[in-house]
Parts: structure tokens; sequence; C-alpha cells
């Protein structure tokens, strides 16, 4: 009986599963708000009925039936004055309206206290005088900030730890903060002298970080883990929560595939670990893991127009609901997500609700974006000249010789301004929160045309039950990310893509023909501001995502917990060329795709605290996850089309030929059991464990299942009497970790025998072409019953220390980390259905070895100033090992002649896309490029070195004096190679040969404009360079006078604002994929958006 | 609060009750549910795609065209080094990864690969003809890659079509062995294909199969050391006197865009691809880009064309070669003008200024200098107008498909059998009948009849009459000349050159690398 219900359960949830989750979190959420509306208003009722009695009576009197007091001065308010009421309400609001309308009365509700003043009489309470001594461990304390709470009233101590201080009245609560101590809330209560004590206590110690399915104190902590907090993220026009981290985080390298807006970056936790793509970290967003594909369906215009890198997944998340961002580095971490932690975890966490009056914030910026540089290319008279004079047959009067002087760049370039709202209401009680906000963000492109749109709004709330052992927890989010793109980009010959058209193009044809006023096209010349503004490509991408998270303690340290998540996304890209387009001359091009994912995950946990004794602190947690998958989209493409206006929503296409329609649907499940216990013996010694056990349906019947452990010891040495005596360190640990994680990011179907109806299996089987052609179904790939997961193996060697009473604090990690049974398309052994198959590689490995060092330190702590830096150093050896295959080639070139290009390999020996080419050496005496010749006198190919840095490193510093506070960020690379392709279509001779433009140091440089287009060294740069990445200048007003607003805060940031690199292409901080057959590309530059330098004004206000 | 556990237990229930973790297939569809007779035609269509593929500038036709002196893709400029494949193949320096050798490889695998799941699957089906018939043919196709394998390769990986477990390593013939294998199978399976017009236009009939025959003997010497001309001349016999074929009264007609409309007793074709350029066939299908690769860019013709990319070309001793061989005024094979004012363009050899199709003089690129194709063509420094173009199937007019033709490749034809009837009768000693047999071809060519032939003539005869046809490597190597010096390639080359090297990443795929080991000189 009970399997038949369970049959019809599944029946019923198999088909409604995610329309069933929507309905339980929109249930959640009316309960909830209900419970938390009736929290808000403290259940009172306010009753008073009172004739002719002093404004003192009544004013007692709905102290007495509430929980609210009253603040005032009697000097300026008169209480005396006779009144008559009659109240019967729920709202204190509408109650003091009533009663204070007319008079002289301001009032003002903080919390539980109502505060009187007098709008007419403008002056102060009579301020209380607080004098007093601060002192640790008997030694006077100077510099220590002291504040009256909820203000920013404050001072600080002097060398001899004594302060004075002006409070408004007695009900005041001091603050006592200094770096290292644990802050201290002294209520004045009428007192004149107050004297503290602070207890030392490192701030950082205290800190709670996020694992997963957990928290815990970063003392506690056993893994390698960084935690960045609001105060650590980048600021300034950021759309994507990479950009938020990038640079800040030892072991994690951000690298951008573009400066587009809403750019993806190319994201590498402790180094390359797998030769494919998909090489990106897991994301979980409030316990809810992401798919990291990209929710933006493939541009769909053919004939070399380009399409850009995909944009940022996570570009719909609102960076100002972002509460904490923590990355989760070594095994020992992210076993917990098993198969899907090989790569690291990176886990972002909202904001939550606190407790008390409601606190409204607005904040807001606005911002002007320009190209740094542009790319030096000839101006029109020289671009005559050289012609004139390197040309045979060319003279000044040639037909490509238009006499008008263009700078191609200038004519697409724009200042881009963008501006960015939010505005956020959160509050709560101490069994009931909410958070709730609202986002747009209008961000402009430095190339015109370019923008994205984002609005986003945000509800978190948290409520409390019978008896606070009852908790749920229910997050939503709803976005719209509309997104205007650009023909610029990695899938492209140079025809279709706007930059390498720009930087090229005649300088001296005009932009517009002088006599129509049109656009100015001739056959089979590219006007560059033509294909911009005649190309269309826009993408709407709706997202939803939410989660419900009920939690019950069912024992004392017993909590079950079900999380059930929901992230859905719909979006639509449409793109359109325009008939008047010339170039090639093929009529109007339409293309409208769309793409659905439907993902869910339920998952139930189980964990067990308790402590045994004294010494023994034991944490359980059980689990189990189901995660579902589902990708869907369907396309249309239409040439010589009828009408223009494709992006309007015009669906009925009329062509006169060619129409392509196409669709696929994807599903995908997984399911995983894990464990993870955490034992403290007498807060020095801690052990965690961690088994996940992950099925997937991607891999075969005999593999589904993989084990992923882990373990971990750490050992508190500070706590240590031998330490502890030697009255050095306030922290020292030591943390070994061992961990196996996995990676399943591989296509659907590898073990399956599944036939596609493809064009290249289509055939004329019953004669010519007037009769019907025959669309054959094939293996689209060759089956691999036996897939199975890879696997990183790492292991991880940490010290955490800290002096000097919390003024020096940090880590240094060493880890050694292993990727093995690659899952790689090699070459199949043929005769076989597809080129390649994919298997796991089980010879082979990828070692990634490394160490990384992060450092915090507070300078200085003098009166009114305060100055901190954060340093982060990471250097990394990667190399790649016993490979069955002499060389897998990656790193498509891209350009005329660049056909069949390659310019990496992945081989034995060396570091993971390893540059490979011909070695130049110099031009000869007729202008030809002579390069290394081998044995065989021919020229020869050689490696030519590694795309991977050295080292890289991060510096951000923080000042604050009085009211000021400043910060900047510096980060670097060093040592690496990237591949300019850009130079290598462009910046050679033979262009001005074909009437495009090229570079000034290729003028000098004396090649001859017959020499051939090859990939060598010549166009290998050093990619090191440092950068300013930010400053920002803030000021935070005294608001004393105005009530109304708590705290109102000015900002100016600059990004970007130099780089000092070598690198001559527009910005060395660049990866564009140029992946071949899914083998991951690095290190490489083909015409990617640039990165824009930015100054942006910003507010913040909080009510 | 009931209602909240509830859910709950709603919760933990759903999943235990039903993940079992089956991958299901949504836009794609398994072997088993289509293995109906209805969809026999879908089921073997593949295996006919990578046949009509076969013969892409960047696989067979390139390496059988490219290495040879009949045709080249000079580095012009910046165009065309594309890492220098084009002058490897040219130079005869290609390497172990040269693409088109690993694209090659890879296209005859697929074939095979496609051809032994097809009759894997064949094999359900009840015997009748239609079944019996297509059984055949895919082994003629299999053995079609095999052939091919062995005549680049020298070695050919081989299944059989029940062997679907891609974690095996393959068995791998030498040239002997598979000689043996292809040559017995044809002869076995010959009985079941159907003859002409039994069996539709484009599929292998019975006499595909007698010249597939007719060529494996003819070239058995370089094969496997014994020659067997005198095989080859019964299979030839068999056809020429089969009366089911002749030599065409209209040479350009062979090559038409609308060439399947020949298909009758009087045309040439033995063995087609049929391709449509208003089908996507997949882009490979436009086996020789002819107008596109070899045309200049500032020749445009038809809607959609945006002209050429000034690749391939002829070279100058190979042309002179023709020139002193026939009168090239008479010789219909030289050029033609059936659609040059539509275009421009002559069928057959493009040489001097070049016109459009309003006869207004064509510049190079830069507008100035006259695109005036000349014969000489430097392999490393030439310029836009070096180069004699060839277009043997022309262009459909008009056209709005650049990149595709509907010309059907004509792999064997009837000519071609002639031929090889005078080199066998010349190589066995009976001149007169060779010089005879030539003649009889010449006639039909307008060009003026020989007085003697000898194998250097029959060469160059073989040179005009089957131009970019994809014969030309495997003659010169019978006839002893592949490796000769050339312009701008001096040196006599390495015998070695006369096999390509097997792909790097083939032997490494295998993980028994003695298994297919790499021909000697790689």
């Amino acid at each position: 009986m009970n399997k038949f219900i369970n049959y019809l359960l599944c029946k019923v949830l198999t088909f409604n599963r995610y329309f069933l989750i929507m309905k339980f979190i929109l249930l959640f959420l009316s309960l909830s708000f209900f419970q938390l509306s009736a929290n808000y208003s403290q259940k009172m009722m306010l009753r008073v009925s009172m004739e002719d009695v002093t404004l003192k009576d009544v004013l007692a009197e709905i102290e007495k039936q509430s929980e609210f007091t009253f603040l005032f001065d009697n000097t300026k308010i008169n209480v005396l004055r006779k009144v008559t009421v009659d109240f019967n309400k729920e709202d204190i609001e509408e109650v003091l309206n009533e009663l204070f309308y007319n008079t002289e009365i301001n009032y003002k509700i903080v919390k539980n206290q109502i505060l009187l003043d007098n709008k007419f009489q403008n002056q102060e309470f009579q301020p209380i005088k607080v004098t007093g001594l601060v002192k640790s461990e008997d030694e006077p304390l100077p510099g220590v900030n002291i504040y009256i709470k909820g203000t920013t009233i404050g001072t600080i101590t002097d060398i001899s730890g004594k302060y004075k201080i002006e409070v408004p009245n007695e009900n005041a609560i001091l603050v006592f903060k200094y770096i290292g101590y644990k802050p201290q809330e002294i209520p004045v209560a009428g007192n004149t002298e107050i004297n503290v004590n602070l207890v030392f206590e490192a701030e950082y110690l205290d800190e709670i970080v996020v694992i997963g399915y957990g928290i815990v104190k970063k003392i506690d902590l056993t893994g390698a883990l960084a935690t960045l907090k609001e105060d650590d993220f980048n600021h300034g026009l950021v759309s994507t929560p990479e950009q938020m981290i990038q640079g800040k985080v030892a072991g994690v390298k951000i690298t951008s595939n573009s400066g587009e807006p809403g750019a993806g970056s190319t994201i590498q936790i402790r180094g390359m670990s797998s030769i494919r793509t998909n090489q990106q970290p897991l994301f979980v967003v409030d316990g809810i893991p992401l798919d990291i594909q990209s929710t933006v369906p493939d541009a769909m215009i053919s004939g070399g127009w380009a399409h850009g890198a995909s944009t940022s997944p996570f570009n719909f998340i609102n960076p100002n609901d972002i509460e904490s961002i923590d990355i989760l580095k070594d095994a020992s971490a992210t076993a917990i997500y098993g198969s899907r932690g090989a790569n690291g975890v990176i886990i972002i966490t909202t904001k939550k609700g606190g407790t008390g009056a409601p606190e409204i914030k607005y904040s807001t910026y606005y911002s002007i974006s320009r190209i740094p540089r542009t790319i030096e290319v000839l101006s029109a008279d020289s671009f005559v000249s050289t012609r004139v004079r390197l040309l045979r047959n060319v003279d000044e009067d040639d037909a490509s010789h238009y006499g008008f002087s263009t700078d191609w760049q200038d004519e697409i370039f724009r200042t881009a301004y963008s501006h960015n709202h939010n505005i956020s209401i959160s509050g709560g009680t101490e069994r009931g929160s909410y958070h709730a906000s609202f986002n747009y963000l209008d961000q402009q492109g430095i190339i015109r045309k370019s923008d994205l749109d984002r609005i986003t709004g945000r509800i978190n709330i948290s409520q409390k039950a019978l008896d606070d052992r009852f908790t749920i927890d229910a997050k939503i989010t709803a976005s719209q990310v509309k997104e205007n793109r650009l023909p610029i980009g990695e899938t492209t010959t140079a025809d279709g893509d706007l930059l390498v058209q720009a930087i090229q193009a005649n300088p001296t044809m005009p932009v517009y023909d002088t006599a129509t006023g049109e656009l100015f096209q001739v056959p089979r010349v590219i006007n560059p501001v033509a294909l911009l503004e005649y190309n269309d490509d826009e993408t709407k991408t709706n997202k939803i995502l939410a989660s419900i998270s009920p939690s019950i303690e069912i024992i004392k340290g017993l909590t079950y917990k079900l999380n059930m998540g929901l992230d859905r996304s719909i979006s639509v890209r449409r793109n359109d060329q325009y008939s008047a387009y010339t170039y090639p001359a093929t009529g109007a091009i339409g293309a409208i795709a769309e793409k659905n994912i439907t993902n869910y995950v339920i998952e139930n946990t189980l964990s067990y605290s308790t402590k045994i004794g004294n010494n023994h602190n034991i944490n359980m947690l059980a689990g189990h996850s189901y995660q579902y998958f589902f990708t869907e989209g369907v396309g249309i493409y239409a040439r010589y089309v009828k009408s223009d206006d494709l992006l309007r929503p015009t669906y009925n296409i009329e062509t006169n030929d060619d129409e392509d329609v196409w669709a696929y649907a994807l599903k995908n499940e997984m399911q995983s059991f894990f464990g993870r216990i955490n034992y403290n013996l007498m807060e020095k010694y801690l052990f965690t464990a961690t088994i996940r056990r992950d099925g997937s349906s991607k891999f075969s019947e005999n593999n589904k299942y993989g084990d992923f452990p882990s373990f971990a010891f750490a050992w508190r040495l500070s706590q240590e009497d031998f330490i502890r005596n030697l009255n050095v360190f306030d922290n020292l640990k030591l943390r070994v970790g061992w961990g196996k994680t996995g990676n399943q990011e591989i296509g659907s179907k590898h073990s399956l025998f599944a036939l596609s109806a493809t064009s290249d299996s289509r055939a004329y089987l019953s004669g010519g072409i007037d009769n019907p052609i025959t669309y054959g179904i094939v293996l689209a790939k060759t089956p691999s019953p036996d897939i199975a997961w890879e696997t990183t193996v790492s292991t991880n060697f940490g010290i955490d220390f800290g002096f000097f009473r919390g003024k020096l604090y940090g880590s240094v990690d060493y880890f050694h980390k292993k990727t093995t049974d690659m899952l790689v398309d090699v070459p199949a052994k043929q005769p076989a259905p597809t080129e390649t198959q994919l298997i796991n590689v089980v010879q082979g490995y990828v070692l990634n070895k490394g160490i990384e060092i992060e450092l915090n330190s507070v300078i200085l702590t003098r009166e009114d100033f305060l100055w901190e830096a954060n340093g982060s150093f990471t250097k990394i050896n990667n190399v790649v090992e016993d490979l069955p295959v002499s060389l897998i080639q990656t790193g498509r070139g891209s350009g005329q002649g660049m056909s069949s290009v390659t310019v990496q390999v992945i081989t034995n020996g060396k570091p993971m896309n390893t540059f490979y080419g011909y070695n130049f050496l110099e031009f000869d005496s007729a202008g030809m490029g002579v390069y290394q010749e081998g044995g065989s006198g021919n020229d020869t190919l050689v490696y030519l070195g590694s795309p991977h840095p050295d080292f890289i490193w991060g510096l951000s510093s923080n000042l604050i004096y009085k009211n000021f506070d400043f910060s900047f960020f510096f980060e670097g690379v060093q040592g690496n190679l990237i591949y300019n392709n850009t130079a290598n279509s462009v910046g050679i001779m033979g262009n001005l040969r074909s009437s495009k433009n090229t570079f000034p140091e290729s003028v000098e440089s004396g090649e001859s404009p017959s020499n051939s287009l090859r990939f060598s060294d010549r166009f290998l740069e050093d990619g090191s360079y440092l950068r300013l990445a930010n400053v920002t200048l803030g000021y935070n007003l005294p608001l004393k006078k105005f009530t109304l607003i708590d705290n109102l805060r000015l900002y100016v940031t600059a990004s970007n604002l130099f780089v000092i690199t070598d690198y001559s292409g527009y910005d060395p901080d660049i990866n564009t994929d140029a992946s071949v057959d899914g083998v991951n590309s690095i290190g490489i530059d083909n015409s990617s958006y640039p990165k824009s330098r930015t100054f942006l004004f910003g507010m913040n206000l909080t009510f | 609060m009931k209602k909240l556990i509830k859910i709950l237990i709603i919760g933990i229930t759903v999943f235990y009750g039903c993940t079992d973790l089956q991958e299901e297939i949504l836009d794609e569809t398994t072997g088993e549910e289509n293995l109906v007779y209805e969809n026999l035609y879908e089921l073997v269509a593949p295996t006919y795609n990578s046949f009509a593929q076969l013969y892409f500038i960047r696989q067979v036709w390139g390496i059988q065209q490219v290495t040879t002196d009949e045709q080249m893709i000079p580095t012009r400029g910046t165009d065309w080094f594309d890492s220098g494949l084009w002058q490897m193949h040219y130079l005869h320096t290609w390497l172990p990864q040269h693409e088109h050798i690993v694209m090659c490889w890879n296209a005859l695998a697929e074939g095979m690969a496609r051809a032994n799941y097809s009759l894997l699957l064949l094999a359900e089906f009840e015997e009748n003809d239609e079944v019996k018939y297509f059984r055949a043919e895919l082994n003629f196709l299999k053995c079609l890659y095999m052939y091919y394998y062995m005549d680049i390769f020298g070695k050919v990986p081989f299944r059989e079509y029940t062997e679907q477990d891609f974690s095996i390593n393959p068995k791998v013939f030498n040239r002997k062995e598979a000689f043996d294998y292809i040559t017995n199978k044809i002869k076995e399976i010959k009985p079941n294909l159907g003859d002409k017009y039994i069996v539709p236009y484009g599929r292998p009939n019975k006499d595909a199969a007698t010249m597939f025959l007719a060529k494996m003997y003819l070239n058995k010497e370089v094969y496997t050391g014994e020659a067997a001309y005198d095989s080859c001349l019964i299979y030839v016999n068999e056809i020429l006197n089969s009366g089911r074929y002749s030599i065409a009264d209209d040479y350009f007609q062979i090559f038409a865009p609308d060439n399947d409309e020949n298909y009758t007793d009087n045309d040439e074709a033995i063995l087609v691809t049929v391709l449509n350029d208003e089908e996507d066939m997949d882009n490979r299908a436009s086996w020789h880009e002819g107008f596109q690769l070899t045309f200049h860019y500032n020749q445009r013709v038809g809607q959609g064309y945006s002209g050429g990319y000034n690749g391939m070309c002829s070279q100058e001793e190979y042309l002179e070669k023709i020139i002193a061989h026939t009168d090239t005024s008479t010789d219909v094979r030289w050029r033609d003008d059936r659609i040059y004012d539509l275009t421009g363009i002559y069928c057959g050899f493009n040489y001097g200024q070049q016109y459009s199709p309003e006869g207004e003089l064509i510049y190079e690129r830069g507008g100035v200098i006259p695109l005036f194709f000349t014969f000489e063509a430097p392999l490393y420094t030439s310029t836009e107008s070096n180069g004699v173009r060839i277009m043997k199937y022309w262009l459909k007019l008009p056209t709005t498909e650049p990149a595709t033709v509907s010309n059907d490749f004509v792999v064997w034809r009837y000519s071609d059998c002639v031929l090889m009837q005078a080199e066998c009768n010349l190589r066995l000693g009976n001149a007169s009948e060779a010089l005879s047999a030539v003649n009889t071809l010449r006639e039909k060519r307008n060009a003026p009849s020989l007085s003697s032939i000898d194998l250097d003539g029959l060469l160059t005869e073989r040179a005009i009459e089957l131009y970019t046809e994809c014969h030309r490597r495997q003659d010169m190597i019978r006839f002893g000349t592949f490796l000769d010096p050339k312009e701008d390639k001096p040196y006599v080359s390495s015998e070695t050159r006369l096999l390509c090297p097997i792909p790097q990443n083939a032997i490494d795929a295998l993980a028994d690398k003695s298994l297919l080991s790499q021909n000697p000189g790689y």
C-alpha cells in the first residue's frame, strides 16, 4: 500500500514538481508576511479615552498600554498642556499624528522609543558631558573609537586612554570599539564618568563563515576558505558577482572574457585542472547550486558575423543584495559538493533583515566610462604615403584613397553613462525578519549601441514559530536582464567583427556619403559604422531564483531541514541584419532563438550538535539531495527577409528563400547522499570528515555513482600553553586536509547510442535531385558506455596566524592538486562514428601545485585615523603528465589567411596550453619573415612559452580619517604570455595591399607587404600588468540636524585608473575563448570588447 | 503547522520513490525505436552522405590533386598561408599532424563506421530486393573508403559491422591484406548489386563494382608489387562492351550543374555522388567549391556571390605539357564559352585579362592593377593575378549559394575506362590497340589524332581528359613521376612521400602502438 502511495506521489510530483515548489514558496511567503506584520506592530491595541488631562498623562497611558517609552526635554515640550483624546487604534503613528496635530511637537520612533522634539525651537537638548578612561589589562588604550549608538557622533581616546564626549541625553548608549578588542556598549544612564576595560579579542577570530550546508566560526575551520564581506568587494560599476571579487582572494584567478557590460569571466580556483572547457567553479546562492551554463541562447546569424563571448550567467544577481561571498578552495572544504566541487565552490549569501525598526536604504550612483586608450593606426595621410611608397602601381589617386580622414575607433567608441538605483527595506523582530530590495541598473557600454539594462527584485524573509523550534526561510529573486550586444568576439572571421574592422578600416574613407547623407558603403568594403548600425543583437532574460527552507529542531541539538529551490530562466535573443547592409549583399537576415532552463533542487538534511563533557564538541550532518536540470531551446533563422523589423515582435517572417528552424531539449538528474562530522577536542584539536555519494544521469549504468570523501585536521596551537606563554601569537593554527572531488560538467547522452538527424546525414537515394532527399539519422556521438567522473585529489597544508593583538594576521597555504580520469574528447579508435570520443583518460594527469599567502594588517590607529592594508599572493605551477596522446591542439587563430591555425598545445611535461608555433627571428632584406629552422631545413614548430602567470597578487588599503574614508586596490599579474591575435591579423603590412589600415610599428618593422601571415612568437606578448583597479574617496555627512536621515554617505570611485603593462592590445586582463573541440584555450586576445576606465559618483542614504 | 509537516513528508517522499537516474533522450532517438522498415532509407542515408562529402578539397580531393603538378594554392601575400598546409602539400613536406591528412583519415573512418552501423541495423530486416541492394551498396561504399585508406595511407583500420564497442582496438590491414579484402568483397557482393537503371542514379550498381575491380587491378603493382594489367583489362572490357555507356558528345555537359539528367546509355557516368545546392547536405559536400576557392575576389556572378577567394590555380609546366600534346584551339577540353556571356568566365582553363559579365576590365583589389591571370604562379610570392584558373564543374546560373554546388561529382566515368584500356594494352605490349583507343577519344574531343603513344603521352592524355577529377596523384604514382622535381620544388621527393603519414592522433588513440605503426620516413 505504501508503495502504491509512493508511486502515486511520484506520478503527481514528477509532472508538476516545479509548479508545486512555486506554490509552496508563494504559500510560505504569504504566511510569513502575515506573521511579520503582526509582530511588527507590537500586537498593540491602544484604547485611550481621556478628557481634559495633561499631555503627560496621555503619554503615560500609552506607555502603559504598549512597549513604547517617550523621551523628551521638559524645557522644550509643554507636557502640561490640557488635551482631550479618544483613540481606539492599532497604529502608533496614527495615534501620534492625531495627538500632536497642530502643535509644536515633532516625533520620531526609534525602535521602542519615541523621541519628542520642538520643531520651532531649534535648540539642542541639554547635552550631558561624559568623560572616562579606557584601559586594557591595566594599560591605558589610546585610539579607541567611542561613539553614540545609532549616530555618527563620536570621539577617540587620547594617548593616555582618556576621552570626553557630549551625549544628548541619559538614554544614550556609548559604543567602545578598538581593533582587536571585543566592542562594548554601555548605557550612559546618568553617569558622567564611564571607565571601561576592553577585553582583547581579535575581531577576525569571531568571524562566521559559510561552508557547504552550514556555517562555522572561522577559528574552527579546518579547510581552506576565503570570505569576502561587503566592505571587501570591488566597488564601482560592477554588474556580476565575479567582478566583485576579482583579484581579492589568493588562489583565485579571475580573468575577464571581455569588457562588455555584464561580461562573463574565466575563474580558476587553484589553477587549471581540466583540459575541457567548463572549468568554472560551482556557484551556490543561498544554498541553491546554480547551473554554470549560459542562460542566453547562442546567436544564430552566420556569414562571419561575430558573436560576443557569453555574458555571465550570474549577472542577474543584484550586487547590493550580497552580504558575503565565501570561496571554498581545497577539497576538504568542497568535498561536501562532491562531483561538482573539483573547481572550487563560490557560496553567495544574500542579506537578511535584522531586528528592530525598519531600515530603509537608498543607494545610487552615476558613472562615466571611456576607453582608456585606443590602438594607434596610420593616419589618413601616412596611410596614403606609405601605400604609395611601398606598393607598386599605387599612387595618390588610387581608387582606395577616398580623400577623407576618419578615426574609425573614435566613430564607434563613446563616453558611456550609467546609473544604478537600489532601494531596500529590512527589519524584523526577535522571531521574524525580512529584507526586500529593488534594483535598477542601466549600464551603457563604451561602444555605441551596447548596453545592459537590469531590473531585480528580491524578498528574503525568515520566521520562527513553535517556541523558536521551527524556522522557515524563504527567498525569492526575480530579474529581467536586457542586453544589447555587438558583433564582436570569439566565433568570427574578421569580416563580421566590428572591432577588427574599426581598427583596420581604410582611414581615408568617409563615414557618410557626402552626397546622400547615408552611411558610405561600396562593394567589398566594410564601413564599421554600417556594421554597427545595421546589425542588432538583443537578448532579454527573465529569471527567477526562489527557495524555501523550513527547519525544525526535533530534540535539542537535532535539526531537520528541508531546502527546496527553483532556478528558472527564459531568454529570447534576436539577431537582425538590415537589408541596407551591403556587405555581403544577402538582404535582411533575421534570427530568433529562445532558451528555457528549469532547474530545481530538493534537499533534506539532518544535523545534530552536542557537547560531551567539557572537551568534546561534536557536530554531525547527514543529507540527501535531488537535482533536476532541464534545458530546451528553439530557434529560427531566415535570410532574404522581407522586413527589417525582426527585432520587433514579427514572428511571421516572410522570406524569399532559406529558413531554418531547430529545437533541442536536454534533461539531467543528480541524486546525492552526504554526511559530515566535525569533532572539536578541547578547543585545540579539530577534526572534519565528509563524504558525498553523487549519482548523475549523465554517466553510464555501471558508473552512475561516485564517492567523494575528505578528511581534515586542524591544531589550534595558540590554545596550547607553550604558545600562549610566548605571548606573541593571538592565533596560530595548523591545518592539514585531503579530499577527493569530481567534475561532471560534460554534455548529455555520452553513454548512450543516440541517433540524430543532422545535415551531414542527408543523401539522395532515389535518383537525382528532382527526387526527394532522404533525411538520414546517424550516431551523433561515439558512445562511451563506461564514462564516469573526472577525479581531483588534493592535499592542503595551511597555517593561520595572528600577531600583535589583531594588527597583523593572515594565512599561508600550500596545495597539491592532481586531476586524473580526465574527461577528454580524444581521437576515437577509428573507424568510429565521430572523430573524437569523450572518455576518461586514465593514464594522464594534470598537476597544480601552489602557494597562497594572505596578509591583513592594521597599520595605524590614531585619534580619528585608521589605516588598514590587505595583500594576497598566489603562485601556481601547472603541468600535464603521462597523457597517452602526443599533442592536443587548441587555441584557434582567427583572421584571413589564418584558417587551420592553432596556437596552443596540451602535451606531456609542459603547462597546459603551452604556446606552440614558429620562432620568429627577423625580416630578411626583402622584408620576408625568417624563422627558426629544424633539422630538415624547414621552418620548425617549437614551444614558445606559457599563458600562465608566474604569480598574481593584490594589495588593497583602507584609510579612515574622521568622516572621510579612502581606499584603493592594486592588482597584478606577472610573467604570462598573451597571444595578440588582433595584431597578428591587423598589424601586418599585407593589410596595406588590400587597402586596410595597419599599425605604425609594422611600417617601421621592415616587413614587406608580401610577407605571409603566420602565427609566431612575434605576436606573443608579455601579459604582466599592474593595475590600479579601484580608488574610492567617501565622506559621511554629519547628520545631527536631520532626524529623518540616519546616514548619508557620498563617494567617488575611479576604476581602472591606470594599467602599467607592455602589452600592446587594449588590455592584458583578457581571455577570448578560442577553444577547439571543447578543449580549453587561455591567454588569447582576439578582438575583445575593451575594458573601460570609469568614474563613478555615488550616494548611500539610510533612513 | 500540520500543513508544513505534511509538506516536509512530501519533500522526503518525492525522491526516495522516483530517482533511478536514467538519462532520457528527448531531442534524439535510439536505434530500437526507429528500427522499422519504413525508416529503411533514413537508416542507410548517412553512409551515402559520407560518400558525397568524400571528394572535398581538404580531404581526399586535396591530397589527390594539390600534391601533384596539376593544382596548387600559392601563398598570395597575407592570403592563403593557412599554417603552410597548402605549401606542404605542394612541396611534399607534410607532417603527421597535417590538418587535411587528419581530416581525410577521419572522414574515411566516419564513412566506414556509418556503413557498419547501417549494416548492423539492416541485419534486423527480412531479406528482400531493397534490403539486398542496400546491404551490397553499403559494403561497396565501405570498400571504397578502405580503397582510399589503402591508396593514401597504405594502412586500413577495420571493424566488422558487428563490432560496435569503440573502446576495443580495430584490426589494421596492410596494403596487401586490404587489397585482398576489397577485391574479394567486391566480387562477393557484385551479384547482389542492382543493374544500371534498376537501382537509382547515384547509387553503386554492378558496373560500378566492375569499374572498382578495374581500378584495383590497374594499381595492383603499386599496392602489392605484382602487376595485374591483364586482370584490369578484363573488367575494363566488360564495361566497354556492355553498351550501357559511351564517350559523351558534349564534354562539359558531363560536369554540368544538372548533370544527373545525362543518365542514359550515351552517358559517361559510372559512379557519381548526388549533390544539390538547395539542400543543406553539410558544407563539406561542395567537394571542389569550384568557383569560390579559385576565382578572384572581384569576379562576381549572380545573386549572393560576393566573389571568389582567389586561391587555387594550375601551373606553368603542367599547362605547357598539355599545350604541346594537343591543339588547344580545337580541343573542346581546353576551354568553352557556354557561360562566358553571363559570367566572364570560361569552362576549362582561364588565363589572360579577366572581364566582368558586362565586358569591363577587372582589376586587382587595389583597383589599379588589371587582373591578368598568368601561367606563372610562384609558390611563395604570388600576386593576386598569378596562376591559371580552372572551372570544370561549372556554375549554375543564376545561383544564390556561393558555398555549395548542384553539379554531381563524377567519381568514375567511361572515358577513364577507355584510357585504362589503352594503358593496359600499352603496358602489355599492344601499342597499336592503345593508340587506337586514345585516338577514338581524341576524335570525340576534337583533338588531332596522334601517330604514336607512349606512357608519357598517355599520362598527359589522362591529364587533359581527367583534370581536377581526383586521379592525378594515383596516376603520377603509377607512372612513376609523382616524386619528380617541379616548379618551386627543385628536388626529388623521398620515396616515403608515396604514402601519407598516419595521423599522430590515430596512432595515439590505439593503446597498442605497434598495431598501427607510422609509415617509414615520418
